[in-house]
């Protein structure tokens, strides 16, 4: 199978990037040896930097070939490139200047004045070209992205701008939201500006001005209104990853699920720029989906407002050298939901858990928001330790040989939801201490020796909370046999 | 091609699996097959390759923060009848006997069963009903112990689902799909949520005993084509709960073991040379059965349990294989945090004497579907455990064969059916959805069996639009392309 001329052209013009690193660090090589024998005052180093020089030109006129190859591919802003290319075709020519004057005027005292001149001039042309290719390849805010606050106040560069524009803005009322400028645009500039704006214009694409958008790209036009199914936009969207036309490509952010959905109503739906959500009319499921995103939500669930929120907390990941210990025991440890550090640990299948172990869990005290200790060997000496698990929302210590003194201690734990304490010593002493922790929403004492009385005072106290303690019909207690 | 490269290059696991070959004794299960740091322990309990590589690796962990950490289904096989359970139509009763108006019945087709029927006449309800709960919800006398906990559950009344007949009906509310061959909503839930007790399968069935004749295919609790150590294990009645499971006699647990290791030996051996991730299956299933040997034992041992606790389920709970008593086993496994419980009662296809069979039916379920949530709530399980009770189907408000004085039947309806759900993130004492006055139509909030799916999902913190498994070139779902989760039932 031979590759025509174009195809090799093309081919080759994938290795520029890869090229374009022999002659700057040839270049930069023989800059050092040069100073070197400059200031040593020895012509000792001349053969290496004429050859250096020799092996940097001949790199960088493959370098600019190469380049010229891959410039037919297109997508690149027109001005960056118009300079990268003639400063590189610069490099190379300058380079060649340069080792021809060494070669043949190396001795004249005013030659080597002009030549170190020129020298220096070709390694600032060189830099800057790079920093172009550069700009081109990575983006222009590649470097100052998240650039530490001291460094970019120092260069007077201005915050970091991926972040402002990232931001969606919360949006109150998403009836009165602009869907266009409100919704669509935030998705565009998040997930496509990048290789489709201004500064990259990969297939003719450019999706930063809505002119563009409706112009479309090499092939022709990506959005037709009110038919998804039409728009190459939509299409390339919602192709198999493995699939070349993917949009995003493979290893680029992808959009989720719902920015997808919300750009297919938004082209459905007429592909206006100008109107109001409510004037476009959106159904009911379509409403869902939107008001998925008001708050900024970004269309993602979210954790309901009904939750404890210890859940969007970021905790740090638990240390490996602190989960070992409890794994090596049998204890279980899950996360909680994906993307967050959050813990549940079990003892089920270690009922041996006892009071010598719990100073164990004080070191995951940042993650544990679930705990089942349930039927094991814990007693009152373990409750100094729990009370410093500040995250629990679940704790169930069921069927333990705790008492209301130990009992009394978890009234600190302030993020407590639900607490099983059935089959303990719990009393009504006890538990009237359990009325501090506010956020509690149920509590269980059936099997203990709370009573009814006591748990109608408990529900004075704290009438949000569901107290049970067993068999309601029986009015109250039920009594172990 | 692609996967089976896959499987080929997946050399770590095998390396791993050769070294762990070296007689671990009783290794827990999850080291077996994982690697061994920390950051994977803690979520080793999900285990074994999946054919395909990464893309089937499991979900590991919910998508977002969960409501429900387990399920317990309790499966009323057969089609229970909406008019004689929960649907309270005075306009029904009225009209006994009296032809369906033909806007009603409109043109669904009926099965064929009733199609060669000279008319339909409507059939009033087998039963009273009475108001319960704070918002005096209609109950029907047959169920009073579900009327009882009326303010703890959610009825659904507008369920329905696209089949007429029994095993495709069953097959459909269970994999998600009509045909057989897709992996039930237990596996699914195995697979991606992993087991909270390493002793104890993660998805267990049980089909009571003495409801009625029809067959339930295990079909229903296949695990489809995810690996197979995710399929329900089915508890028996008796003395054995799980068949085999019991070391013949003269057989030493040490010698099991030592078995066990050097059947290890060959299956990686075997495994080395054909990279068949269902040999790792296989190894899990081993190693599950050697730790379920103790544990089952103990789960199916209830002596002690107290006195009124029994006297709750009802008196056939001292029946092994009973519904009563599969209720009590269920609240143990609940209690022993095993993440699906699927409980299968038949026994509520009343095609014809459905005045004395339906009343057999309620009698053996309602008193232990009661206790079993009033159990749950009482020791702090409710909570994050979502209770289903439901069927495949409901039945229709005319009469199949011949509607006498005091007895009448009904046929198979996919057009509307009750269900109710409690804990697990679940709203209590509400009513979903609505029907006309003869139960047969559905008037307001329709939910599919597919929504039902994704909302069951959902409590479970997975987004059942993202939980996938690719198999044969294809990513499947439960909730096939469909499903919307019912959010007004949300707490």
């Amino acid at each position: 199978m031979l590759l025509t001329l174009a195809e090799w052209a093309a081919y080759l013009g994938h290795y520029h990037p890869v090229v374009v690193h022999l002659p700057i660090g040839v270049l930069i090589i023989a800059f050092i040896l040069e100073i070197v024998g400059w200031r040593s005052k020895s012509p000792q180093l001349d053969p290496a930097i004429r050859i250096s020089l020799l092996v940097g030109f001949f790199s960088a006129v493959i370098a600019c070939l190469f380049g010229w190859f891959l410039k037919d591919e297109g997508g690149y802003p027109e001005t960056t490139l118009f300079l990268h290319q003639w400063m590189g075709i610069g490099v190379a020519l300058l380079t060649g200047l340069c080792w021809l004057m060494k070669k043949q005027f190396g001795r004249i005292a005013k030659a080597t004045k002009i030549y170190r001149s020129l020298f220096i001039f070709l390694i600032i042309l060189l830099t800057v070209t790079g920093h172009y290719g550069g700009n081109m390849t990575h983006g222009d805010d590649y470097l100052t992205a998240g650039m530490p606050e001291p460094v970019s106040g120092w260069l007077g560069i201005q915050g970091d701008k991926k972040d402002s524009a990232i931001a969606m803005k919360p949006i109150e009322d998403i009836n009165q939201a602009f869907v266009y400028a409100d919704l669509v645009v935030p998705i565009l500039s998040n997930k496509c500006y990048q290789c489709h704006s201004s500064s990259k214009i990969k297939g003719g694409l450019r999706l930063d001005e809505e002119r563009l958008i409706f112009k479309g790209g090499k092939h022709g036009s990506v959005v037709t209104a009110g038919d998804p199914l039409a728009s190459e936009l939509i299409k390339r969207l919602t192709l198999p990853m493995e699939d070349d036309k993917r949009m995003p490509p493979k290893d680029e952010p992808q959009l989720s699920s719902e920015e997808v959905a919300l750009l297919t109503w938004w082209v459905k739906a007429g592909a206006d720029t100008k109107k109001k959500v409510v004037e476009l009319g959106p159904d009911s499921l379509a409403m869902q989906l939107l008001r998925g995103f008001a708050k900024g939500g970004g269309g993602q669930p979210s954790v309901p407002e009904a939750m404890s929120a210890v859940y969007a907390q970021a905790a740090p990941p638990a240390k490996e050298a602190d989960l070992e210990p409890l794994l090596d025991l049998g204890v279980l440890i899950s996360p909680v939901a994906k993307e967050k550090n959050l813990l549940e640990l079990s003892c089920i299948n270690y009922p041996g858990f006892d009071d010598s172990k719990t100073g164990l869990l004080g070191k995951l005290s940042g993650q544990l928001v679930w705990l089942r200790m349930d039927n094991t060997g814990i007693t009152d000496r373990s409750m100094e330790q729990l009370a410093l698990l500040k995250n629990l929302v679940r704790l169930n210590l069921s069927g333990t040989k705790i008492t209301g003194a130990g009992i009394v201690r978890l009234a600190c734990l302030t993020n407590l939801e639900y607490l099983n304490l059935t089959g303990t010593g719990l009393d009504d002493q006890s538990l009237a201490a359990l009325s501090k922790i506010k956020s509690l929403k149920n509590i269980y004492c059936w099997n203990t020796s709370v009573t009814s009385a006591g748990a109608a005072a408990f529900k004075k106290t704290n009438p949000g909370v569901v107290i049970d303690n067993g068999d309601s019909a029986n009015g109250g207690v039920v009594k172990p046999e | 091609m692609d996967e089976i490269q896959k499987a080929f290059s997946d050399r770590s696991r095998r390396d791993f699996l050769r070294g762990s070959a070296l007689g671990l004794g009783s290794i827990a299960l999850g080291t077996l097959l994982g690697c061994d740091n920390p950051a994977d322990r803690i979520i080793k309990n999900i285990t074994a390759s999946a054919a395909g590589g990464e893309e089937n690796s499991p979900l590991v962990n919910p998508h977002f923060v969960p409501k429900a950490k387990r399920v317990i289904y309790l499966f009323q096989s057969g089609g229970p009848s909406q008019m004689e359970l929960f649907e309270y139509k005075p306009k029904l009763m009225s009209m006994h006997g009296q032809e369906i108006p033909a806007s009603v019945l409109g043109n669904a087709r009926v099965s064929g069963m009733t199609s060669n029927q000279n008319g339909f006449p409507l059939a009033g309800p087998a039963a009273a009903f009475a108001q319960h709960g704070r918002n005096g919800t209609y109950m029907s006398e047959l169920i009073p112990h579900t009327a009882g906990i009326v303010d703890d559950i959610c009825i659904v009344k507008s369920m329905f689902t696209e089949q007429i007949n029994h095993e495709p009906a069953v097959i459909f509310t269970q994999t998600g799909n009509q045909l057989s061959g897709r992996p039930s909503i237990g596996s699914w839930i195995s697979y991606g949520l992993g087991s909270l007790n390493h002793n104890l399968p993660s998805f267990v069935v049980m089909v009571s005993k003495g409801g009625g004749d029809q067959p339930i295919s295990n079909l229903a609790w296949s695990n489809g084509f995810l690996p197979s150590h995710h399929q329900g294990v089915q508890f028996m009645s008796g003395k054995d709960p799980v068949l085999y499971l019991s070391s013949p006699d003269g057989v030493e647990r040490m010698d099991r073991r030592r078995a066990l290791d050097f059947i290890r030996e060959f299956n990686l051996l075997q495994k080395d040379k054909w990279k068949d991730p269902e040999i790792d299956s296989r190894l899990n299933q081993y190693e599950m059965a050697y730790r379920m040997q103790m544990a089952v034992p103990e789960i199916a041992d209830l002596s002690n349990e107290p006195q009124h606790i029994l006297d709750m389920y009802g008196p056939d709970v001292k029946v092994p294989g009973s519904y009563a008593y599969n209720c009590l086993m269920a609240r143990r496994l609940a209690e022993k945090d095993v993440r699906f419980i699927q409980l299968y009662h038949l026994g509520w296809d009343h095609h014809g004497g459905l005045y004395k069979g339906i009343r057999r039916a309620t009698q053996q379920t309602d008193q232990a579907s009661a206790a079993l949530v009033k159990d749950l709530k009482q020791r702090g399980l409710l909570d994050d455990t979502l209770v289903v009770w439901g069927g495949e189907f409901g039945r229709t408000s005319f009469c199949q064969g011949k509607l006498t004085q005091d007895d009448f039947g009904r046929d198979h309806h996919p057009g509307a059916y009750s269900i109710w759900m409690a804990g697990g993130g679940v709203k209590s004492g509400i009513v979903h959805g609505e029907t006309d006055d003869f139960a047969h139509n559905i008037t307001k909030d329709k939910v599919h069996v597919h929504d039902f799916q994704a909302t069951m999902l959902h409590l479970l913190g997975i987004d059942h639009e993202k939980f996938t498994y690719k198999s044969q070139g294809r990513r499947y779902r439960l909730t096939d392309v469909a499903g919307e989760v019912v959010k007004s039932i949300l707490v």
